[in-house]
Parts: structure tokens; sequence; C-alpha cells
């Protein structure tokens, strides 16, 4: 199966004080770099500063105020009524952070270290894996959902499908029962992109790849999936992987680099 | 019978269901649902 753009783990280890109260930063790096397909990969300790807030955990919205202050990227902090909300949002084509109760995921391979308590981790993909596909820590023979998950709280485990079961129940344990709560970002999957920069249109999501023709800044483009591909400079020269399928005038389909659209 | 969320759904049908309700589900800063997504302190690396 093939699986949106993915950004890169972020961990809320990263040596700076008071990392240990940085969950929420971290998603919402991760839920800004996936909504832009790599285009803006923001610091969580930026994020942090933004908020002012010192001494506890953010909360989605003031993530999402700072996100937008820092670089008008919208992330939209939700409450979903039920499992199908949450699971139909994944598959729309959106990441989002979810916040969890590790209670639930303690004592599981998919556990946050020893830690017990209120957290959050970044939901990239949902998919319905057939019988014999399992790939969850459940071990399960039959087919079921499986949810794609960077957990901040970890530094060596990276991306990894947790059962939909397990995810659910860590997000209402949350709250009582009382629905799930979500930091989202915009759908990637099947929307329009306006041109932002100039640069070519390529035959494969690479840089080295045959050139299709120029993008037009302005321009509306109909886009497909996005997916990780070669490596491309961001505006700030770092590193990014991020490629967009879309739909050139002449209709034919051709790959952008995150960094040369914007969602229109 | 299997529970709505454990049926197969396709992304356009998904996209289809989330504009239903996306708008309603927001909530502001500041709000109960906002207060509830404060986090604990994880412990340690790992």
């Amino acid at each position: 199966m093939l699986t949106p753009y993915q950004p890169p783990k972020s961990s809320q280890n990263d040596g700076i004080s008071g990392w240990t109260l940085r969950c929420v930063d971290n998603g919402a790096v991760m839920a800004t770099d996936r909504a832009t397909v790599g285009r803006i990969r923001p610091k969580a300790i930026a994020i942090r500063k933004k908020t002012g807030v010192e001494g506890r955990g953010i909360t989605y919205g003031e993530a999402a105020d700072a996100v937008q202050a820092l670089y008008g990227v919208t992330l939209m902090p939700m409450h979903l009524e039920s499992r199908l909300e949450l699971r139909n949002l994944i598959v729309s084509g959106r990441g989002a952070a979810i916040s969890i109760d590790t209670n639930v995921t303690a004592g599981t391979i998919r556990r946050t270290n020893s830690f017990r308590g209120h957290h959050t981790v970044y939901a990239n993909d949902a998919e319905l894996v057939p019988n014999g596909g399992c790939r969850c820590e459940a071990n399960i023979a039959t087919a079921h959902w499986e949810f794609l998950i960077d957990d901040p709280g970890t530094t060596f485990a990276g991306f990894q499908w947790w059962s939909a079961d397990l995810v659910y129940r860590a997000c209402e344990r949350r709250t009582g029962g009382n629905g799930i709560n979500v930091l989202a970002g915009k759908d990637t999957e099947a929307v329009k992109w306006s041109g932002r920069a100039k640069g070519r249109i390529r035959k494969e999501p690479s840089t080295d790849a045959a050139p299709l023709g120029p993008i037009t800044v302005g321009l509306v483009y109909p886009g497909g999936r996005t997916q990780n591909g070669g490596a491309w400079k961001r505006a700030d020269g770092t590193t990014a992987t991020g490629w967009i399928h879309v739909q050139t005038p002449g209709g034919k389909w051709g790959w952008i680099n995150g960094r040369r659209l914007a969602h229109a | 019978m299997p529970r709505p969320e454990e049926e197969p759904i396709t992304s356009d049908e998904a996209r289809e269901h989330v504009k239903g309700w996306e708008k309603e589900r927001e909530f502001k800063k500041g709000s109960k649902h906002d207060q509830d997504t404060v986090d604990e302190p994880v412990d340690k690396e790992g």
C-alpha cells in the first residue's frame, strides 16, 4: 500500500531544558511538516517560545496559534465524537497530533518508555491490512485497521504501526470516554495546490528526473497523492523529501516538490 | 456485525464524510477540550 508523505520523526528529547513537557510541541512539528509536504519544518523550541508558556505542557490551541503566527500554517484543534471520525480524518489525507493516556499503552511494545499519563503522539496514516498483513503490536491474523504513529516521547523508535483498537482506547481513556482530541493539519491528498515558486515539474519525484515543463506561479494544479522522494533544499537550507503528484495544464501528471506549492 | 470504524472505506469516501462535520469539531484555545490537551512530563529517553 502507498502511504502519504511521511515527515521525519520529531523527538522531544532534544537536550533543551524542559524537553519532558514538549509532546504537543513536537506533534505540531510533524503535523506542520506533513501539511506543507516538507516546505516548513518548525523547530519545536520555536513553537514553545512563541507560546510564552513555561513549566507545563502547552494546549493544542496554543500550539495552533503559535504555528499560525510563525509560519502562516493552519492546524485545527478538534474534538472528535467517535472512533469512526478519527479513522476517517486520517484516511481522508491528514496528519494529526492525537491526545492519549499512556496507561493504555503501558505494558505493550508501543509504550512510552516507563511513562504513564497524559501524552500526545502523531498519526500520519491509517490502513486496513488484509489477513496475514499485521504490522502492529497485537499480532492479529485477520484483517484490521492500523495507524502509523510516531511517539515524540521515544528517542530511538521511529514511526510504528499501532492497532486501531490500541489507539482508540488510549484516546478515549484520556477523555474518560468523552470523545477524542486531535490537532490536525490540512488534507494533502487529492487536493488543489497553487504554484508558489518557479521550478520544474518532474516525471518522477526527484530533482534529477526528466522535466515536464515549468511551474507557473499562481496557477492552480489539481493534486493527487503525496510521497517521499528525492532530497531537495528548503529556503533555510535544510533538506526535505516531500513531493506532490499534480496534473499539468496539458493533462499529464508529474511531480513538484513541497517547496514550490502551497494549498490553493 | 463489524462496527462502522472496522469497515473498509476509500480516501474519497472518508473525505466526503469529514466534510460533513469538520468545522463543527473545531475548539478554541482555552476551552474545556483545549485544557484537556495539556500533557504531563514524560520520564526518560528510550
